[in-house]
């Protein structure tokens, strides 16, 4: 730590940096645990002068928070953080993913947000962990939820609408089940409102 | 105040019974009100479905167009999946399948027990009452319940709308009057009826009488389910058709399907939403049954499938 980074570190604590000067300091502090140390100093020493009260509590608390996040990213943690991306990815309208045509935009607007308010820890180039924000760069991988319990988040994943029966075996019965609609419903009463189980059913 | 003996007691007994049944006529007629305004107006909304974890939202319309009906539904999530029936007939778009066509039968509405000449078949295996009043997509709704009698068929709770009689909402309920089966309108566009009547099938002043195709007998059906159509249609085997049965109690109805030659199915019981089907070899054949009622019933319904020939040799 030299002495021109205390001096602007001073002056970000007071308030008196230049424009982008304090955006550069704190990049420098989260590098730094010198420039960390100081950074609460100055801070303790403020508080001190104004006559306000110190909480012990709240020493190093990055570092503390560092650590947890990295104690926290158990190997599900970071399948789930794979999965959104993904899912961020595949809802930008590429292909595999059917959307009607009036809620792309809204699932592009949905996928901003996520992005803009998502924080999700990244490995940057030192090795230390930095909490940033996520990013989708890169085509979705190959699907490969197994073990993660979020099959079913998926749309469109092959799946027998028929319970306990085969998928080949499931078709024929929508036929039968179809033609079965087709032929009570000249009854009348309930007209064409029960196909909506036809069409509603296979979805979660 | 002189004490009610048995014959005051057995006449208000009838009167509440007079009563049920004034009630029950005037429900079954706002049903009978509701079919016919499914057919002549025309509307668009939005459904929503609701079986278990199940839930998907519809776009459903009914247009008529020169006195033609078409009616069309739209899944609003998850894959597509979709029905639209004309004149033609129906054909469904459902998901990793083939698109479903399915000719519109020639039946009239004669060949089934509506609600016109069967108050009295109907009141046999259901009880059909007033429920009260409910606001269902902003619109005030009569509420009409059929409660079966038996555990062989669902129950139904229909929310009527007050102004059309068109439904905005339709529960299926089990023997625990618990809804299986939900489907309810969030927003409806009534459009009016249209200025040509609409066709309901072909005229027939004959009733037709029903039997099985040769070869086959229906023994001990669920009470009150009887044949009330036959026909035919394609099957796996291109060579013979598959013989299609439907059963009904004047509102539940069962379809068995019967194959011919070494046709792969069903062996056993399957479920979709309130649907159950069960399927099983009978004499060398491929026999099927579906329909919108307890697993029990289609069970029962296969059981008394027999084969002429099988049963002439015992």
């Amino acid at each position: 730590m030299t002495h021109e980074q205390r001096q602007r570190l001073s002056a970000v604590a007071d308030d008196a940096a230049g424009p982008g000067q304090a955006h550069t300091m704190l990049a420098e502090v989260e590098q730094s645990p010198a420039l960390r140390g100081c950074w609460e100093r100055y801070h303790l020493i403020g508080n001190v002068l104004r006559g306000e009260p110190i909480n012990g509590e709240y020493r190093a608390i990055a570092d503390r928070v560092r650590m947890v996040i990295e104690h926290e990213r158990r190997p599900e943690v970071q399948g789930f953080v794979d999965h959104v991306r993904r899912w961020l990815a595949r809802m930008d309208g590429r292909p595999g993913l059917l959307l009607p045509a009036y809620g792309g935009a809204a699932a592009a607007a949905l996928a901003l947000g996520i992005v803009s308010f998502g924080l999700i820890p990244q490995t940057d180039r030192g090795g230390s962990t930095t909490v940033g924000l996520a990013s989708v760069d890169e085509p979705a991988p190959a699907d490969d939820l197994s073990g993660l319990g979020l099959a079913s988040l998926t749309d469109g994943a092959p799946r027998s609408r028929w319970q306990a029966t085969s998928p080949a075996l499931s078709s024929k019965l929508d036929r039968m089940l179809v033609g079965h609609r087709e032929s009570a419903s000249a009854s009348g009463i309930k007209g064409f409102i029960p196909y909506a189980a036809v069409v509603g059913n296979g979805v979660r | 105040m002189a004490a009610v003996g048995s014959s005051g007691a057995a006449e208000a007994s009838d009167d509440t019974a007079t009563a049920a049944a004034a009630s029950g006529a005037g429900a079954v007629e706002r049903l009978q009100q509701m079919s016919d305004a499914l057919n002549r107006l025309q509307y668009e909304g939005t459904l929503v479905y609701l079986h278990g974890d199940q839930l998907a939202a519809l776009r459903i319309a009914h247009h008529v167009d020169n006195g033609v009906s078409q009616e069309s539904l739209l899944a609003l999530n998850g894959p597509i999946r979709a029905v639209a029936r004309t004149e033609r007939g129906v054909t469904c778009v459902l998901p990793d399948a083939h698109p479903i066509m399915v000719e519109r039968k020639g039946v009239t509405r004669k060949l089934f027990r509506n609600f016109d000449g069967a108050l009295d078949h109907l009141d046999e295996h259901y009880l059909v009452h007033p429920l009260g009043s409910s606001r269902v997509a902003g619109r005030d709704s009569s509420v009409i319940g059929i409660i079966p009698r038996d555990r062989l068929r669902y129950g139904y709770r229909f929310y009527l709308d007050q102004a059309t009689s068109l439904p905005l909402k339709i529960d299926l309920m089990d023997g625990e009057a618990q809804p299986i089966e939900q489907v309810m309108f969030t927003d409806i566009t009534v459009l009016g009826e249209s200025s040509a009547p609409v066709a309901v099938g072909p005229d027939s002043e004959e009733v037709v009488p029903v039997t099985p195709p040769a070869g086959w007998l229906l023994r001990q059906m669920p009470a009150g389910f009887d044949l009330v159509m036959y026909d035919q249609e394609a099957g796996s085997d291109p060579v013979s058709p598959m013989h299609h049965l439907l059963l009904s109690d004047g509102l539940a109805s069962v379809s068995i399907y019967i194959e011919d030659g070494e046709a792969s199915g069903l062996d056993g019981p399957a479920r979709m939403g309130a649907a159950n089907a069960v399927g099983a070899r009978v004499d060398g054949h491929q026999v099927t049954v579906v329909g919108e009622v307890p697993a029990a019933t289609v069970e029962a319904v296969l059981h008394g499938v027999h084969s002429a020939t099988s049963t002439a040799q015992h």
